[in-house]
């Protein structure tokens, strides 16, 4: 990685001290956890790994990630053990569902690309885009962009139920 | 494998037109590459595995990941081909720059946890949170909240150079912690 040696500000060498450190999630707030879980599961193919309520604080929280074949075989096998394991994983998306913002018509979340932006997306890599934007168009996900829309033509960018970006690559 | 959980929504199986569908990376909009940089790398220490120039359009695209020496070893030394294994990552943090933000008093990003809201935090799990913490006084880093305040504890956020949101956790702790405070 000796490649960025000159680019200002890295450090090549990381600190002995961060070895174990994971990245572990990105947490998104979403309106009605109903949608957002089909969403993530039928339509992206995520696999729900924990999920917790708190009922004190009138929050539920869910963690799903897209697991491989062989991955699939060191998830642990009772759901105890699998939720110490999800945290230690990485790539997991966190959703946070604050109770009753799903009944509220006037209800909605900033998906971080209009100002104030900040946030910008989540990316998944699909074995191929083509394919996998005429499967969306079947199931009726909202394009942000598509294949063909502007110079970047192998990407595009769908929008989950909150309308946060999600770029296919 | 099914679900861990049982919720509303939830698909029964997973379509095996999703095989091969790889959660990549996160995007934030960052103003100084620079300071970033160094904080992702430093006090992460994450790496940097790969940069994308686009000069007709002014902008740069940093791609970073939490890898261990083991996992370094097989980065492509060759730049298209190191492109392609970025892509098929996971857990990568992608930061974008538009140039000159970093000389615009006017630039400034949102973290998301003031209205409006949307975008929480990114977190890192670590084997152990005060230990971590220690370290990231060391460095003057700023908290959002420090390891044993309020309930859920040990568990930090701290914030990165544009002010978002970082958790810092342990995994086997946090998952005692939802436990303890709600129902799992």
């Amino acid at each position: 990685m000796s490649a960025f040696k000159d680019v200002e500000g890295n450090c090549t060498n990381p600190d002995p001290n961060t070895k174990d450190f994971v990245l572990n999630h990105t947490m998104l707030r979403v309106k009605d956890p109903k949608k957002s879980l089909d969403f993530y599961t039928r339509v992206m193919g995520m696999t729900l790994v924990r999920k917790n309520d708190f009922p004190g604080g009138k929050f539920s929280l869910y963690f799903l990630g897209t697991f491989n074949e062989e991955e699939k075989k060191s998830i642990p096998k009772s759901n105890d053990d699998m939720r110490g394991w999800a945290l230690n994983q990485k790539s997991i998306l966190e959703l946070t569902h604050n109770w009753g913002t799903e009944n509220d018509p006037n209800f909605s979340y900033h998906d971080g690309n209009k100002e104030p932006r900040g946030f910008g997306h989540i990316a998944f890599k699909v074995p191929d885009v083509q394919q996998a934007c005429e499967r969306f168009e079947k199931l009726g996900v909202t394009f942000q962009k598509k294949p063909s829309d502007g110079n970047m033509k192998s990407i595009a960018f769908i929008k989950d139920p909150d309308g946060y970006w999600i770029e296919i690559v | 494998m099914s679900h861990a959980e049982k919720a509303e929504g939830l698909a029964n199986s997973i379509d095996k037109e999703t095989d091969g569908y790889i959660f990549n990376h996160s995007m934030l909009r960052i103003k100084d590459p620079k300071r970033s940089l160094e904080f992702y790398s430093k006090v992460l220490g994450m790496r940097l595995v790969k940069k994308l120039d686009f000069p007709s359009m002014k902008f740069s695209l940093y791609f970073l990941g939490k890898h261990t020496d083991e996992e370094v070893k097989q980065i492509p030394t060759d730049s298209y081909e190191r492109t392609v294994w970025t892509f098929r990552q996971k857990g990568l943090l992608e930061l974008t720059h538009n140039w000159g933000a970093e000389n615009d008093d006017a630039v400034k990003f949102h973290d998301g946890n003031s209205d409006p809201k949307g975008f929480g935090h990114i977190a890192f799990s670590v084997p152990d949170v005060h230990a971590a913490c220690s370290r990231f006084e060391k460095h003057n880093i700023t908290f959002v909240k420090k390891a044993d305040d309020g309930s859920m504890k040990p568990l930090a956020f701290i914030k990165d150079p544009d002010g978002y949101w970082i958790e810092i956790m342990e995994a086997k702790a946090t998952a005692n912690i939802a436990k303890e405070l709600g129902t799992i």
